[in-house]
């Protein structure tokens, strides 16, 4: 959940080319929209009416998505932009500043690229037919030595990194994640037992360990959006 | 009524605008991001006790002299 500053992007392009590069960012965004909108769809639409929808193929699409989604946020990082009295000073605070923004840019692209590696390996070397969020897990097979490698790479991806990110911003991105951390923490302590109690009385299937992972995930993705609204 | 979350008031905009500094500039003197100072300014975010001191080290002030709960 860590975010970056915005670098900034070299003076010296023309306004026609700063005008076709937003009127590209934005048709990529508009598309890309349109993308998930019907991968959801999609997807709501297998579940309900009982289809199958394979892990492989989830997957793929998650790789795909999350390279998409890679692409737009590094658009929208590099999109020229003053911000408030930029102009006025290009001394030794900017330089520094914009260092920082180029490490933490290589911050994030090693978390894309090793979640797009994580997405793509999954789906293209999936040998069973289970599904993720159907919760067959024993229809789930991989070759057990990319087992080996996918789980070092998510323990890097959703250990290291992150820890690794929090000595790498400051106090004020740092409570923005404490509080998208602690949105999905408590989500998860709240969403388990008011699961449980309505599936007791008949209203929701049984709880479920995927279920459960994204209740987190989404909470805490909530929680980021409301802290950095707020803060 | 003060609430937890009330934050502190600054003068950290008009110190930085007299020296004629960007918020870039000043972030990266104070070593923290360009929206942290920015949060700091519009009275969205207080900065912690080490960067408080640091802020004040570099407009050779003291911390009440920036920051004031009463302002």
């Amino acid at each position: 959940m860590t975010n970056f500053d915005p670098p900034r992007t070299e003076a010296g392009m023309s306004e026609g080319a700063v005008l076709l590069v937003r009127f590209a960012i934005v048709i990529g965004g508009v598309i890309a929209l349109i993308f998930l909108g019907a991968m959801a769809a999609g997807f709501v639409s297998a579940v309900t009416e009982g289809g199958n929808t394979r892990a492989k193929d989830i997957a793929i699409i998650g790789g795909i998505l999350l390279a998409m989604v890679g692409v737009i946020y590094a658009a929208w990082r590099f999109w020229p932009r003053q911000t408030s009295g930029e102009a006025l000073s290009g001394g030794p605070g900017e330089a520094r500043t914009r260092q920082r923004n180029r490490t933490q840019m290589l911050y994030i692209g090693l978390a894309a690229a090793i979640g797009g590696i994580i997405g793509f390996a999954t789906g293209f070397f999936d040998q069973g037919d289970g599904n993720l969020f159907g919760g067959d897990w024993e229809d789930l097979k991989l070759p057990p030595l990319l087992a080996l490698v996918l789980a070092a790479l998510l323990v890097g991806a959703f250990l290291v990194l992150p820890l690794y990110g929090f000595r790498m911003i400051d106090d004020y991105k740092r409570e923005q994640n404490f509080i998208a951390f602690t949105g999905g923490c408590i989500s998860v302590l709240a969403g388990f037992p008011v699961w449980a109690v309505l599936h007791a009385g008949g209203f929701v299937p049984p709880p479920h360990a995927f279920g459960i992972f994204a209740i987190a995930y989404v909470s805490m993705f909530a929680s980021f959006i409301y802290a950095r609204w707020r803060l | 009524m003060r609430w937890v979350f009330d934050r502190m008031k600054n003068r950290l905009k008009v110190l930085r605008a007299e020296r004629d500094w960007s918020q870039a500039e000043l972030a990266g003197r104070l070593d923290v991001s360009r929206q942290a100072v920015n949060a700091i300014e519009t009275g969205k975010h207080d900065p912690s006790l080490p960067l408080a001191f640091r802020i004040a080290r570099l407009f050779d002030m003291r911390i009440e002299e920036i920051f004031d709960d009463e302002l």
